[in-house]
């Protein structure tokens, strides 16, 4: 039995991602979708394996996350409680269905997670997905700890459910990849037993917004999230505490932070807190009440000020005059995630506080060999990169080439002794960027995409290029799955688990045939057979596709 | 109680996870608040792994001057948390290098490890070198490096859990063909830590 459907009614052991999916269980989730990404992934790596042991359970790697978003969006219009989740950068890419599925609204309940990346871990960006709750005017609950992600899961699915709209739950990498112990409840074993399907009732005038409809459901969803306010007001895991005259208000992992330190500086019976998990739409009345009863509110949030900003409005619109102090004062960076020496060091300078901490006195960190993230030994694309190099140092034109890459491991290109990546947007810019560089200069363009990244948005800047008329060589890494995030499944994978037997292969070289794009398929372990035919397309400019295909040497070592 | 924090540091692959998950399921089944976070984005590409232990309170990260104990399962990857260990903390290292990559391709050094280990003696009290290697391939397999420095850890008392109930804990998380060669790591660990005397 898979682990997550193990024991109810029991404590486990559990990280931000499983309690996600337990929580999800418990609600009675029907229908799953996601791309995977970094810290998001293990959530669909469940949800995908577990649909094996419940019949009642679908789950599906879709190609990308707004293909996701719409294929839960439908699920829940026929009733059916949904989830999908997805890195930070992933809700850019499903925005365009979020911000219209917003208005159209939901039947079943249906949960879309965020995990964002501060620091950066595993990401191109650090940005705050909590604006995306504001930009699309839906609720937004920011869970801090395992067990807060299992219990707002749940209430998501409630939420959204009642209020017919999409509920955002924001996860950060600390939440998402803590292990922390959860209490559980129990799995509705009934309804896994089978698929029941939903029905699709129709109602064009709610689910086809033309403008006429949609600015009906415009005013439509702003009094849902009125009501969403009401909720968010009265919510009980919006904790306030009231102690003394100094206040601190939080969020997300910083709540914990927040906890320990008052206790480390033995204020915890001194310090009122305001702790809040649903924050979209803005609890107003109990900012208010809280900052009526303090003189001065410390905002402890990671990233943006969105707290801050709101806590700010608040106090305006009620002329409430008590100190608000945050990152306009300096107490806190708008980068990075924080550490709990950061937090410490804040509160006391907030309260005047002298802080005993000694750190050791070394630093050793320019003495120390650095260990960056390596392609691993006998990766395939080290090969090929190896193969392309070579083949342009006797071309002479290794210097005068652009490198655009794209998002999987083979971003590691970017390394000495290959130095391969030149220009990285997102997923997919690879081929876009080509299409401009070869317009606005007269180097050669040689992008890298892998296999997932190509399926998931470098098709159609493919077809863009072939259409205008660009001219650069694609090298399309196909490893035969999606190696960064875990494993999981790609469209063109011919190497697949048993589970996955019946699903078909897409021949990326088909695809280029279709285009009519030239294109070769080449062995990179068959060096100097592939360097053969490799070299005519790297002799000119002309638009190619050169796929290198060979499985990911970690993948391929799960099936022996 | 006092809180307890820690950290565990080491090279992607070298089973730290299995070790953290460890301790936290015999936390759990002992009724002992502990939450841990693991940084592992693209670890699995010979990249730094670290997880931050706390028990008996709420954050999952352990900053400067925070832990109360480091486990290294690689002794540059120790240096590198070092300012992070209280000054009363045990520092319980595996003596081993783990080559970073630029420096299989000549492209930088290992540095002598001496002169640095000298350097902390001096601050820290509480610093124990394991064998790590050595005793892991008399276990049976270099891959139960982990288990030998569990088994160490616990002969140190660093963690608020019976040896029984780690012990416990650890078997309830891997297949039973391996087990007997995870005790004689566990116990490896255990006994050179409590014959230093």
């Amino acid at each position: 039995m898979h682990p997550l459907l193990e024991g109810n009614n029991t404590k486990k052991f559990l990280l931000g991602n499983e309690a996600i999916v337990r929580g999800a269980l418990e609600s009675g989730v029907k229908v799953g979708s996601a791309y995977p990404g970094t810290p998001s992934s293990e959530i669909g790596n469940h949800l995908f394996k577990i649909q094996e042991e419940l019949p009642g359970l679908y789950f599906e790697f879709a190609v990308n996350e707004k293909v996701a978003m719409e294929i839960v969006g439908a699920a829940s219009a026929c009733g059916l409680r949904s989830l999908t989740c997805m890195k930070h950068v992933g809700l850019n890419v499903a925005s365009d269905a979020l911000m219209t599925l917003a208005y159209v609204g939901v039947k079943g309940g249906l949960v879309i997670v965020t995990a964002d990346d501060p620091f950066c871990h595993s990401s191109q960006n650090e940005q705050d997905n909590r604006y995306y709750a504001r930009l699309a005017q839906l609720p937004l609950l920011e869970a801090y700890s395992p067990q807060s992600a299992y219990e707002l899961t749940k209430f998501a699915f409630e939420l959204s459910e009642k209020l017919e709209i999409p509920v955002i739950l924001r996860t950060t990498t600390r939440v998402s990849h803590a292990r922390g112990i959860v209490e559980v409840g129990e799995i509705p074993q009934e309804i896994y037993l089978k698929f029941d399907k939903g029905f699709f009732e129709k109602n064009p005038f709610r689910y086809v917004p033309i403008p006429a409809v949609a600015r009906e459901r415009h005013k439509i969803l702003l009094q849902k999230l009125k009501e969403a306010q009401e909720i968010a007001e009265v919510f009980k895991q919006n904790q306030m505490v009231i102690k003394g005259k100094m206040g601190i208000c939080a969020s997300g992992v910083a709540i914990n932070y927040v906890l320990d330190a008052i206790e480390d500086l033995g204020v915890a019976e001194e310090v009122s807190l305001l702790l809040l998990t649903f924050t979209h739409p803005f609890p107003e009345k109990l900012i208010k009440e809280f900052l009526s009863q303090v003189e001065s509110c410390l905002v402890v949030e990671e990233l943006e000020p969105y707290l801050e900003e709101g806590l700010r409005i608040t106090a305006y619109n009620y002329g409430i005059k008590t100190k608000i102090l945050g990152k306009r004062e300096n107490y806190f960076p708008r980068y990075f995630e924080f550490s709990t020496f950061q937090v410490k060091k804040a509160i006391a300078e907030f309260l005047k506080r002298e802080i005993h901490l000694e750190i050791p006195p070394f630093d050793f960190s320019n003495k120390l060999p650095p260990r960056p993230p390596v392609l691993c030994p006998g990766c395939p694309h080290r090969e090929t990169y190896k193969i392309i190099k070579e083949v342009l140092q006797d071309l002479k034109e290794e210097e005068n080439t652009i490198y655009p890459t794209d998002i999987g491991c083979y971003t590691l290109g970017i390394l000495p002794p290959l130095k391969m990546a030149d220009y990285l947007l997102c997923m997919g810019s690879s081929v876009g960027t080509s299409c401009g560089f070869e317009v606005a200069t007269s180097q050669k363009v040689i992008a890298f995409i892998g296999d997932s990244t190509f399926f998931h948005t470098g098709l159609s800047p493919l077809v863009n290029a072939k259409y205008n008329d660009h001219h650069f060589i694609l090298v399309v890494l196909d490893n035969d799955t999606t190696a960064m995030t875990g494993h999981q499944p790609v469209p063109s994978q011919i190497l697949k688990a048993p589970s996955l037997k019946d699903k078909p292969t897409i021949s990326i070289k088909k695809i280029a045939e279709a285009l009519e794009i030239p294109c070769v398929e080449i062995n990179p372990y068959k060096k100097e057979e592939a360097k053969n035919l490799i070299r005519p397309f790297l002799e000119n400019k002309k638009l190619s596709v050169i796929i290198a295909k060979a499985p990911c040497i970690l993948y391929k070592s799960k099936f022996k | 109680m006092k809180r307890l924090k820690g950290l565990v540091v080491g090279v992607g692959g070298q089973g730290i996870i299995l070790f953290t998950r460890a301790l936290g399921e015999a936390c759990l089944r002992e009724n002992i608040p502990i939450i841990l976070s693991e940084v592992h984005g693209m670890a699995q590409r010979g990249g730094i792994v670290e997880s931050s232990i706390t028990i008996y309170g709420n954050s999952p990260y352990t900053s400067e001057g925070e832990a109360d104990f480091l486990i290294a399962f690689e002794p540059v990857e120790a240096l590198r948390a070092i300012r992070r260990v209280k000054r009363d903390g045990t520092l319980l290292i595996s003596e081993d290098p783990v080559l970073p990559l630029a420096v299989k391709e000549g492209l930088t050094t290992y540095p002598d490890l001496k002169p640095f280990l000298e350097e902390i003696k001096g601050y820290f009290s509480k610093i124990f070198l394991v064998p790590g290697e050595k005793l892991a391939k008399e276990a049976g397999s270099s891959k139960t490096l982990n288990i030998v420095l569990l088994g160490a850890a616990s002969a140190l008392n660093l963690f608020p859990v019976s040896t029984e109930k780690l012990k416990e804990s650890l078997l309830a998380l891997i297949p039973l063909k391996f087990h007997e060669i995870n005790l004689k790591a566990f116990d490896l660990g255990f006994n050179y830590i409590r014959n230093l005397g």
